[in-house]
């Protein structure tokens, strides 16, 4: 106990210099902690509420419609939401969250959690709720696969029996998964089926090893499921939205309470289905956490999802859409891909995915090319694909593979450069799609279009 | 021409499937098999040119096993008759005699004199470079597992610090006759156009590319780029 509060003493202490140098969000003081006792996470109080949001994709958004909505709510929130989702991360945020006699003083803590670590650290955060987006396939090096990653997280699940689960029915991987946990479900219900994808993440069904199909299909393996052979199936969702109104940014959610089957008008905050998925996984928590119908949507009425995550302007006729895109990660490209897609404007798109560490040490593994959807930007109206990085050539490679014309393509080892190939006149819209890691490298590209805009003028 | 995939829907993972839309682009006239787990393979009754399999997740090894294991002697026969196996990735590991894992033995076909040793939390991510007789092999790996046990017929030597089956020996995979197994995974047939002809004169088919100037480009770049002095090859999470 006295090294825990030697730890804690010092990391406080840490902290407060962090604060005076304006450096407040900084993991090391959780770092700090940690060399003083590894149970320190453990160890340090936790608030009447903790809430633990993993899974492949959404996590961010997700984490931080959970704190608004909290705070929007009345209580006192602490979260990471400076994106540390890693064991120091953790420490640090509940570091934050008590005083010098280790004395809660926050109402709640929102912890996005990494999933690939999460057998070794859920347990000690002793969380009240666990939301988990999706398991999807993601980064070879990090992740491996996705059946691996949810072996971790059901592993980590298993640990807190008594934490409540928030899954998404039309995810078969974590819905699906063997836990005691008391769950809630939410579900989209649509008519429609995927387009197409390389590589299946829930190809076969967990139980007989058959091929699954599918009643509906938002995207990739996110849908209602049923195996033709043994009959093993999704679950249903508690909380169901449908009718999803992209044009008037709406959509309706049903659910059975205790006066019967009730429905309510949520209003989204993007026109991206998963942006959708993540909305409905706050509004379920809302409930599971007895927050009336009326409070959940005002609260959630106002939120957007992140300027990081994506942003938009229009300059001249011609609106300017930054996007950020996990590289590596390939459900996560493919959804946006997918995205594109649906679009319906004549558009062209820049692809800056290059890893950051790649640019020094040109390590990228090029595998995911060959697992993710360029398919879907082969479409009449994406005029042109535009696409910089030292894995320029193999880019090409994959775009070639995945039927799209050569004269569409156009590939440059210098990324800055691509903003200069981007026809102004004759388009729509431009998608900068960058690096989660790569945010002013992004930036950089879109204002350089910008400025073109603005010196050349836009659709003629 | 007839080309077996032996359990697509299993074998789905890293991208090591690329390979099969690649050949399925360089032979437009070939007949591809996919063999589900429901199916009896193709090869038991039927000639086929290639029998390809990829990589697949743990969770699959053993049902895949139990699936061929009854078909071993007819595998073991077609390789002595010289037929064309690929096998990508974590699907060598099914070819060895077991797997171990953690005190357990998992048993697999035993075509192969080796065995396999598996750490769920000591992963292996590299870039490699190695050579098979004058063609020069590039790739990526990702595994849990080291190959052990004598190797009496490496597939690819190893350059620079690059590791072999296990990181004591340089020899890379298994070449037997006509059966080329390799833990390098992902799209090796796109990311190496020489091996990728001399598979495709093996099959007897021309051997002429598809996009065969494109994949040069990038071939001839990544060679370069894992050629220099400063190069990494051993990757960690994030680089």
């Amino acid at each position: 106990m006295i090294r825990f509060y030697l730890g804690l003493w010092a990391s406080k202490f840490l902290m407060l210099i962090y604060k005076i140098i304006g450096n407040e969000k900084d993991d090391k003081p959780g770092m700090l902690a940690y060399r003083f006792t590894n149970k320190i996470l453990e160890k340090i109080a936790k608030p009447k509420l903790v809430i633990v949001i993993t899974g492949t994709n959404g996590k961010t958004t997700t984490t931080s419609l959970v704190a608004q909505l909290l705070k929007n709510k009345g209580l006192k929130v602490a979260y990471n939401d400076w994106g540390a989702n890693s064991l120091s991360g953790y420490i640090r945020c509940f570091l934050g969250a008590v005083n010098i006699f280790n004395k809660s003083t926050v109402d709640a803590c929102v912890i996005e959690a990494d999933e690939r670590t999460s057998n070794t650290t859920f347990k000690d955060m002793n969380p009240d709720y666990i939301m988990i987006t999706n398991i999807c396939r993601d980064s070879i090096r990090r992740n491996a696969y996705h059946l691996y990653i949810r072996s971790i997280i059901e592993e980590a699940v298993n640990k807190v029996p008594n934490a409540k689960l928030i899954l998404n029915a039309d995810d078969p991987l974590s819905s699906t998964m063997k836990c005691p946990n008391k769950k809630y479900f939410y579900s989209i219900e649509t008519d429609k089926k995927a387009k197409h994808y390389n590589a299946e993440d829930f190809g076969v069904c967990p139980k007989c090893y058959h091929k699954t199909n599918y009643i509906y299909q938002h995207y990739r393996h996110i849908g209602k499921f049923v195996c033709p052979n043994c009959e093993f199936k999704s679950h249903d969702g508690d909380y169901t939205a449908y009718d999803l109104d992209y044009k008037n940014s709406m959509m309706k959610v049903k659910y059975n309470s205790k006066d019967g089957e009730k429905s309510i008008d949520l209003p989204m905050i993007s026109d991206s289905i998963f942006n959708c998925f993540n909305l409905l996984s706050v509004f379920t928590l809302g409930k599971a956490l007895g927050t009336p119908d009326e409070a959940v949507v005002k609260y959630l009425a106002s939120e957007k999802v992140p300027v990081k995550r994506e942003n938009r302007e229009v300059i001249d006729g011609v609106e300017v859409c930054m996007q950020m895109t996990k590289g590596q990660n390939i459900s996560a490209s493919s959804v946006v891909f997918n995205y594109l897609f649906e679009q319906t404007c004549d558009l062209e798109v820049v692809l800056a995915l290059n890893e950051a560490f790649c640019d020094k040490y040109e390590t990228e593994t090029v595998t995911w090319l060959y697992e993710t959807d360029f398919e879907f930007l082969n479409k009449k109206n994406i005029k042109k694909i535009i696409v910089g990085g030292n894995r320029y050539l193999d880019y090409k490679v994959a775009l070639l593979m995945a039927g799209i014309p050569e004269e569409k393509i156009v590939c440059v080892l210098d990324e800055y450069e691509t903003a200069n190939y981007v026809d102004i006149h004759d388009i729509d819209k431009v998608y900068v799609l960058y690096e989660v890691e790569c945010f002013p490298k992004g930036k950089k590209i879109t204002d350089a279009i910008k400025v073109r805009l603005k010196n050349e003028g836009g659709k003629r | 021409m007839t080309i077996e995939i032996l359990y697509p829907l299993l074998t789905n993972i890293y991208g090591d499937l690329a390979n099969v839309r690649y050949l399925k682009e360089c032979l437009p006239k070939a007949k591809f098999i996919e063999t589900n787990i429901e199916d009896k393979p193709y090869f038991v009754e039927h000639d086929v040119n290639l029998i390809y399999m990829g990589s697949m997740p743990n969770e699959y090894q053993e049902v895949i096993v139990n699936k061929l294991s009854k078909y071993k002697d007819v595998i073991k026969k077609k390789i002595e008759d010289n037929l064309l196996f690929l096998i990508t990735g974590s699907a060598l590991e099914i070819f060895g005699n077991f797997i171990e894992d953690n005190g357990k033995k998992i048993h697999t076909l035993g075509i192969f004199d080796n065995y396999f040793k598996r750490e769920l939390f000591n992963r292996h991510n590299s870039l490699f470079i190695g050579d098979y007789n004058d063609i020069v092999m590039v790739g990526n790996k990702s595994q849990f597992t080291y190959m052990y046990g004598k190797n009496n017929h490496p597939f690819i030597k190893a350059r620079y610090v690059c590791e072999g089956s296990n990181p004591d020996t340089k020899d890379e995979g298994i070449c037997y006759k006509n059966f080329y197994g390799t833990y390098l995974l992902g799209p090796i047939l796109i990311l190496n156009p020489d091996f990728t002809k001399f598979l495709l004169k093996k099959m007897g088919a021309k051997d002429s590319l598809k996009y065969e100037k494109d994949l040069y480009n990038a071939y001839n770049r990544r060679v370069q780029m894992l050629e220099r002095p400063e190069q990494r090859y051993i990757l960690s999470d994030h680089g």
